[in-house]
């Protein structure tokens, strides 16, 4: 579902190449760990999945997508079928949780009954239906990514992809929402989540993919974070 | 347009959360509003002062307020003594008043002006045979020693239609500049409140959201700056046009401007237009550049 052929990437303003020939083959329904240094491309390579930015070479194809050759009008639509967590959870912190979710359903257009009948569904996948009324701030670090998760479900994509999802987190947090995640990829939504988090990475024997300098060093079916790649 | 609610109510919650913003958004449109209307009644009013004039009698010849009533008579026969001279009709002061008077009836400021204030003078208005020699005949009634001025109605006219259309050409430049100095403000302004919804603007889009979506509350909150905008200068122009109305007819010895309602609607419409453009395209400029995400 999701294909890397060559990909590089330099950023034109800093002359940064922060991703050198990438090939990468992601099937749909696994569950896949990006990991490597601070700097090592990432981000970088997420953000080429989100076509925030655009390869300087190469194809990028997702969901038959040609995402390397989409046109600026044509993103937002290509957007809609995926889910995107980050690290600062970025919730809109004047609507409530509820709204939040119905906020992502209503910009691609959903109608009212259809907000009305799967924003509170999501929520209950993440465990949040008690304090669909509270505001953002009224909730800890983990509940707000877990509205933030609740929101990438919204409108039901194939792909998630998070970047550092867990890296304001501390660890018990941490482990819970990867269980979230963990449950949502047992439905059959593919998922990539880019990470720090050793224990995490080690403990859940999942695809690991590991970055370095922008290439590709280890792809590992059931892999743990090697000791050479310690942060 | 299942999604215009959510729009309009996007604008207006945040026409009011933005307050300052929505503020300097506005008074920056009412004053170019104010100076592009102003310069809008000066040209039209022009075209209607020369179309009165030029329909008037030729010449006006204004008396020494020293000269008696008596002696008013007298002097019309020295006028038409001179050669070449048509016609001559007595205008009297007090008729010039009455005459004001009855066309500035309802106006309340006038209510309270007596014949003691009568600001007009006694004048005849003079015909000739012959316009080409109107110098010299003129040239000749000047001498007559009750004579205080003359007025050429012809040449004013002639006068009032050259700078109207010197205005008609800079007001067309003075608009040009005045919308995009006005565009460059608004967007700066907007730009303000929109920095401070930039995080509302890349949730949306990393959501999916076309950038449509995303303009359309803004554009519409620029619009209702513009409508609002475009109302409030017209009905201070309104009001500034109706106060110095009758005091022009007083300084142009019976020259009448445009009447203020018969310009009120061609002033709003314009305004309205104006503004509206300035307003949702201010907006729309100042949130491009939020939409690369
Ligand atoms: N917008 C940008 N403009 C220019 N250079 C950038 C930009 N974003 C990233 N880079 C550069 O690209 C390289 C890879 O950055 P990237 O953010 O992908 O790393 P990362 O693996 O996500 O790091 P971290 O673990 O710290 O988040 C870095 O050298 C960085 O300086
Ligand atoms: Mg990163």
């Amino acid at each position: 579902m999701l294909q890397f052929k060559n990909v590089s990437k330099t950023y034109e303003n800093t002359n940064v190449t922060a991703l050198e020939n990438v090939n990468l083959d992601i099937e749909k329904g696994e569950f896949v760990f990006l990991v490597g240094h601070s700097g090592a491309g990432k981000s970088t390579l997420i953000k080429l999945i989100t076509a925030e930015e655009k390869a300087t070479s190469g194809e990028i194809i997702i969901n038959d997508i040609n995402v390397s050759k989409l046109k600026r009008k044509e993103i937002p639509y290509y957007r809609r079928t995926l889910g995107m967590v980050f690290q600062d959870f970025r919730l809109l912190d004047n609507k409530t949780v509820l709204d939040n979710v119905a906020f992502a359903m209503r910009v691609v257009g959903a109608n009212k009954r259809q907000i009305r009948r799967r924003a509170p569904d999501v929520l209950g996948r993440v465990g949040l239906s008690q304090k669909a009324h509270f505001l953002p701030d009224q909730l800890s670090g983990g509940e707000q990514q877990r509205v933030a998760i609740a929101r990438a479900l919204a409108n039901n994509p194939n792909l998630i992809i998070a970047d550092e999802p867990t890296g304001n987190l501390d660890p018990d947090t941490s482990k819970e929402i990867m269980e979230y995640l963990e449950e949502i990829n047992r439905s059959g939504t593919t998922i990539i989540v880019a990470t720090h988090d050793k224990d995490i990475v080690n403990r859940m024997h999942k695809r690991v993919i590991a970055v370095d300098g922008g290439t590709i060093v280890r792809d590992d079916e059931r892999g743990g974070y090697s000791e050479h790649e310690e942060l | 347009m299942k999604n215009f609610s959510y729009f309009i109510k996007e604008a207006f919650s945040s026409l009011s959360s933005n307050k300052t913003v929505t503020f300097m958004t506005l008074i920056t449109i009412v004053i170019s509003l104010i100076v592009t209307g102003f310069i809008q009644l000066v040209s039209v009013n022009l075209v209607h002062i020369s179309n009165q004039l030029s329909s008037n009698f030729e010449f006006n010849i204004y008396i020494k307020d020293s000269v008696a009533d008596e002696e008013l008579e007298s002097v019309r026969q020295d006028i038409l003594q001179v050669a070449m001279v048509d016609d001559a009709v007595l205008m009297t002061k007090s008729e010039a008043f009455q005459e004001f008077k009855s066309k500035m009836s309802d106006d309340p400021l006038l209510k309270g002006l007596s014949e003691e204030d009568n600001p007009f003078r006694n004048r005849f208005m003079v015909t000739v045979t012959d316009l080409n020699q109107a110098d010299r005949v003129m040239d000749e009634i000047r001498m007559i020693s009750e004579v205080d001025a003359i007025s050429d109605n012809l040449e004013t006219s002639q006068k009032l239609v050259d700078a109207r259309e010197k205005i008609n050409l800079y007001s067309i430049i003075i608009y040009l500049a005045l919308a995009l100095l006005c565009l460059s403000i608004i967007s700066n302004i907007i730009n303000v409140s929109i920095f401070s919804r930039r995080k509302h603007i890349n949730i949306m889009k990393y959501v999916g959201a076309t950038n449509w979506f995303v303009k359309t509350p803004f554009v519409i909150e620029g619009v209702l700056v513009g409508l609002f905008g475009a109302i409030f200068s017209t009905v201070l122009l309104a009001y500034g046009y109706h106060l110095i109305y009758p005091k022009i007819y007083m300084v142009m010895q019976g020259v009448f401007l445009i009447q203020p309602m018969a310009i009120f609607y061609q002033l709003l419409g314009i305004n309205t237009v104006y503004g509206v453009c300035i307003g949702g395209l201010g907006a729309g400029f100042a949130v491009n550049k939020y939409l690369k995400v």
